[in-house]
């Protein structure tokens, strides 16, 4: 399946914000968060999506690339943890303004259960990848990171979930992903339940193994994975 | 040692050119136990961050106000701490805190002690401007995790309403469609019905004939029923389209009031109509004149005989104001909230046993509101009432959604 072509150059480009590679939208949205500029940042997707532009490709050509610049800069020390929280608080408005159209995308009668692993409040990257497996026709039901195991069970269960997506951001996250997981396996109601991992500790070479059917590296890479193990239901 | 505040994190090392870790000089936390490297003190994301922090200060730069994750370790949770190095006899000093300024802090105290003092450093680290910092640390973590719940809330309502909208498009066009196709064969029913009555079908007896007139009046209520429910469910689905048009309000008035007036003659209610002779106004005449009609309708219906239904048009500002007053038995303040809701009934009574869908007014409210104006009523019982409706002269404003139902805040009447 392979990894798509990111739309976006790895280096970043001369010129501060605006000169990282990124889509023209998606720069501008990066230069308006990094100025503070809240409402000038949510018009610029907001409107874009209200003139047609495709959703998906809100999601992955512009706030995805976006949050994933805001994350390198703070690697880089450009910014600071309390800026990152800004940026990412902005983006969850953004995203909250695009669910209308997120919701609105005929079913493919698939239904999946998403959470975060306990104590993980980075939950916006799963969070987005939810909207896009909704954006392909999954039924998705997001649990907060606060959700005890055997109450992901039970929705997984309840909702007679096809797959149960879970993320992980911190190495110290992947100890409650694996009591997740042995959780669902020991349940006899969702014990057959395909799961699929995702998350920063699970990228690196020698990632834990934490009992998961399929660990994956990106979004699209976990569409592409789920469309199989669907198609050999 | 006593007063120490182990919630306080400090972390000071030395570390030679490859990152391993030399001396432990500050570990609030227990957090270097068992670590022989600077990477297994660190959440993997902050690895790579950690390799350009170092090779700053292999080049021999000074690094300030970097942030790198320490990885959770015993009861100690991962957290992000600020750092600040510096390179000393080929090795490097580290200080990692809460804060850059209590980095700063930890770092004058190094210099200020050797190092076999430097674990009293977490005494030097307690104060209260730590204590506030940590305050505000516990709240933007307690923030964070609002937020989270908040976003995951609104994920949740964001999708039931769309579920919910689908099921209501389902419910009007299922309306629709009913109401649609009851209207043929009702026609059919009246005029047979009428038929039967005017004797074309044979003479008929008394009691017969009586029975047959019946069933035409029946019928009329009915499709006067599925006239409006179609009319509704075209508003509610957002499918009314306005025909726009510069329209004479005296002609536009008139027109509308004239069916009224012999259900008004034959109670003995006197219509009277004032309008402004070269008024215009920006609207669809015909969805207007509706509005009128229904008005001026239930005003007659709900009146006595030997009183006046007063129709007022006038132009007030930037609007057209039309107020329908009628002497009648008026409505009590209870009922007047839900008066605009379809299917809403009142304990008022028609005057001369004339039936009423419940409908009429809620069409009114949705017409009005689609040109983008408000509808209001003051009632006072035994008194009688006054319907205002007051409409953009110029028309319904321009918004991005043509075609739609018009400001959707309504006029909260």
């Amino acid at each position: 399946m392979g990894v798509r072509e990111a739309p976006i150059s790895p280096r970043p480009g001369p010129g501060g914000p605006g000169g990282h590679g990124l889509v023209p939208l998606a720069a501008d949205y990066l230069a308006a968060l990094l100025a503070g500029e809240r409402e000038r940042a949510l018009r610029l997707v907001v409107g874009a999506a209200e003139e047609g532009a495709d959703i998906r490709s809100l999601y992955e050509d512009v706030l995805a690339p976006v949050q994933r610049e805001i994350g390198r800069l703070w690697q880089r020390d450009e910014i600071t943890v309390a800026k990152e929280h800004y940026c990412t608080a902005v983006t969850q408005l953004v995203v909250a303004q695009l669910h209308p159209y997120v919701f609105s995308t005929p079913r493919n009668g698939w239904r999946l259960v998403a959470t975060s692993a306990q104590g993980n409040l980075h939950e916006l990257g799963i969070r987005m990848v939810s909207d896009l497996f909704e954006l392909e026709g999954w039924d998705t039901y997001y649990l907060g990171a606060n959700t005890p195991h055997a109450a992901v069970v039970d929705a997984v269960a309840e909702e007679a979930a096809d797959l149960l997506l879970v993320s992980a951001t911190l190495d110290e996250h992947v100890d409650a992903v694996a009591g997740l997981i042995a959780a669902a396996r020991a349940d006899a109601r969702t014990r057959a339940v395909p799961i699929m991992v995702g998350g920063p500790p699970f990228t690196v070479p020698d990632a834990p193994a934490v009992g998961a059917d399929v660990v994956v590296r990106s979004a699209e890479e976990g569409l592409a994975l789920a469309r199989e193990l669907m198609g050999g239901r | 040692m006593s007063g120490a505040t182990p919630d306080v994190d400090v972390l000071a090392v030395r570390i030679g050119p490859d990152g391993e870790l030399r001396e432990v000089l500050v570990d609030v936390h227990g957090r270097t136990d068992g670590a022989r490297r600077l990477t297994d003190l660190l959440d993997t994301g902050s690895h790579e961050k950690a390799a350009r922090l170092l090779a700053d200060l292999a080049a021999g730069d000074s690094v300030v106000d970097r942030e790198l994750v320490v990885a959770a370790r015993g009861e100690s949770p991962a957290a992000v701490l600020t750092w600040l190095g510096w390179s000393e006899d080929g090795d490097a000093m580290l200080v990692g805190a809460t804060s850059a300024v209590e980095a700063m802090s930890a770092y004058a105290d190094l210099l200020a002690i050797n190092n076999e003092q430097s674990n009293l450093l977490r005494a030097a680290a307690a104060g209260r401007a730590r204590e506030r910092r940590r305050g505000e640390s516990d709240a933007v973590q307690e923030l964070m995790a609002l937020n989270s719940e908040l976003a995951t809330a609104e994920r949740k309502l964001a999708k039931q309403n769309v579920t919910l909208e689908r099921v209501n498009e389902d419910k009007d066009q299922l309306l629709g469609t009913v109401a649609h196709d009851l209207r043929n064969p009702l026609a059919a029913v009246i005029g047979l019905s009428e038929a039967l009555s005017a004797g074309r079908a044979g003479d008929l007896d008394d009691s017969a004939r009586h029975v047959a007139e019946r069933i035409a009046v029946v019928a009329g209520h009915m499709r006067q029923l599925v006239d409006d429910l179609v009319d509704l469910a075209a508003v509610e689905s957002g499918r009314v389209r306005l025909d726009l048009e510069d329209a004479a309000v005296d002609a536009l008035v008139r027109d509308a009031v004239e069916p009224s007036y012999f259900a008004a003659a034959d109670k003995d209610i006197e219509l009277v109509v004032r309008t402004p002779p070269d008024a215009r106004v920006h609207a669809d005449r015909g969805k207007v004149q509706q509005v009128v009609q229904n008005l001026v309708d239930n005003a007659v219906k709900y009146s006595h005989p030997g009183t006046t239904v007063t129709v007022d048009a006038r132009e007030v500002d930037d609007d057209l104001v039309l107020t329908v007053t009628d002497e009648g038995q008026g409505i009590p303040a209870e009922e007047l909230d839900g008066l605009f809701q379809p299917f809403s009934t009142t304990s008022v009574r028609s005057t001369g046993g004339e039936r009423s869908t419940g409908l009429g007014l809620a069409i009114v409210r949705r017409l009005v509101e689609a040109h983008g104006g408000r509808v209001s009523v003051d009632s006072e019982v035994d008194v009688g009432s006054v319907f205002r409706v007051r409409l953009p002269l110029g028309g319904p404003a321009r918004t991005d959604d043509p075609g739609g139902p018009g400001d959707p805040s309504g006029p909260g009447d």
